[in-house]
């Protein structure tokens, strides 16, 4: 130590004196070399760093984002240009790149610790990955696009007529291109567990609370449905936001009244909200739609659109004691923050009235396609629409 | 005089050991770190606030 000491204060006398025996010349032109070389050295490791090859020199790049992008036209197209990985997600701008280098300090962090070594923990974090670079693409306005595609030099007249609607709304609001091209160059992440959590975690919330007979409840998840209070074999399911109003319980299970519609024609099996209205609040087995001891028979009446009966069926069954909720606002609150975000995200979405019930479900199926939702929140929030579509709603158009 | 000469070679090789010390160490590490502190100065920012915009 104390070796290392004195040869650093020696050192410091000869750094900080004039040199005697190096001349002011040797000096500036040795230091100017190795500024040439160091800055040669530098950029070259900096683009060495910025290359395909580098990036997927990690397993997990090159088994899954490298293998994902192959299929998509980024990868190979009629014009042979590609989009490599740095052109993407390395920013162009220096100050911004040497960030992106710093926060790749992490990666290596990362790989040592074998944070997304397999298949099943990079899917784990695919969700939280691509959200990393979906906030980044959405501050830049989708930079590293823009870079290649620009709205300026697009021949809108080239585009499909539907494309043409959609691109010309874009441009004008100067939109970033991420808003709508998710999933475009790897595959998306799974999103339905987070929503399943939602939906799931307000039921689970919601447990071990007591019930009063008489009072009303609506399912928060597809629920099954009992014939008694033993049973184990379930008779259906009720879709997320049903009401049921509850006549007994016995053990951990509640015996529930539920008021609904069903075609009179063929077995019955789909309970629908209201006469004609394709809402679906439970689909039922064969045996059980057909089991007189189940339900009571009601008014019935001839839908002139289809020609077909429908009758209201009042059906007396049995849930499990889970989580229901009292007040379906909070349902439809949930439903409606989950449609403004996964529908917006292509679009403007259709105004809830702007449609009738039944006509949501097509729209709804349509849409569908694009996003990736689970079972409870597609019911819930079609339902939603549905609920608050023309035929329901005051402020229709 | 035979002293002197031999303190003076020291001096000498002192002064380039030093000098390709500098240059070739150094000076290059120093420069890539503050390049690094520069980038990582950057990151910090971005978190704190919000990353850039275009």
């Amino acid at each position: 130590m104390k070796k290392l000491f004195s040869m650093i204060a020696r050192s410091w006398g000869v750094f900080s004196k004039p040199s005697k025996h190096i001349s002011l010349g040797v000096i500036t032109c040795g230091a100017f070399l190795a500024g040439i070389i160091f800055w040669g050295g530098f950029n070259t490791a900096l683009e060495a760093t910025n290359t395909e090859a580098f990036c997927i020199s990690c397993h997990s790049m090159e088994e899954n984002n490298y293998k994902e992008i192959q299929s998509t036209i980024h990868w190979s197209n009629r014009s042979g240009v590609r989009a490599t990985c740095p052109d993407c997600h390395v920013p162009h701008k220096w100050s911004d790149k040497m960030a992106a280098k710093a926060r790749a300090s992490k990666d290596v962090f990362g790989w040592l610790l074998g944070t997304v070594d397999t298949k099943e923990k990079f899917e784990a974090k695919r969700l939280h990955l691509a959200q990393n670079e979906w906030a980044r693409f959405k501050a830049n306005g989708s930079l590293e696009c823009r870079n290649c595609h620009d709205y300026k030099s697009m021949d809108f007249t080239k585009m499909s007529e539907k494309a043409q609607v959609q691109m010309r709304g874009a441009a004008e609001r100067d939109q970033s291109c991420l808003d709508c091209h998710k999933g475009i160059a790897h595959h998306l992440p799974e999103m339905d567990t987070t929503a399943i959590s939602e939906l799931g975690k307000m039921a689970k919330n919601l447990e071990g609370h007591s019930f009063e007979v008489g009072k009303e409840y609506y399912s928060l998840v597809q629920t099954p449905l009992y014939k008694d209070e033993k049973e184990t074999e379930y008779l259906g399911v009720l879709t997320p936001a049903t009401k049921f109003k509850v006549i007994a319980e016995s053990g951990n299970r509640l015996e529930v009244e539920l008021v609904t519609w069903h075609k009179a024609k063929g077995y019955g099996r789909v309970l629908y909200f209201d006469f004609a209205k394709n809402i679906v609040q439970a689909t039922l087995s064969k045996e059980a739609s057909q089991d007189e001891s189940l339900f009571v028979r009601g008014d019935k009446r001839e839908d002139d659109l289809t020609g077909l009966p429908w009758e209201q069926v009042t059906f007396t069954l049995w849930v499990d004691k889970k989580g229901y909720e009292e007040n379906l606002q909070n349902i439809w609150d949930y439903a409606k923050g989950a449609y403004q975000t996964t529908c917006s995200v292509c679009h403007t979405q259709p105004a809830e009235g702007h449609f009738d019930a039944n006509t949501w479900v097509g729209m709804f199926a349509g849409m569908q396609g694009f996003v990736n939702l689970d079972g409870d929140t597609h019911d819930v929030i079609l339902k939603y629409l549905q609920n608050h579509s023309s035929d329901y709603s005051k402020d229709a158009h | 005089m035979n002293q002197q000469t031999s303190s003076t070679g020291t001096e000498k090789k002192g002064e380039w050991k030093l000098f390709i010390f500098l240059t070739v160490f150094l000076f290059p590490i120093l420069a890539t770190v503050s390049v690094f502190g520069y980038g990582f100065v950057i990151w910090m920012s971005h978190i704190l606030f919000g990353l850039p915009t275009h």
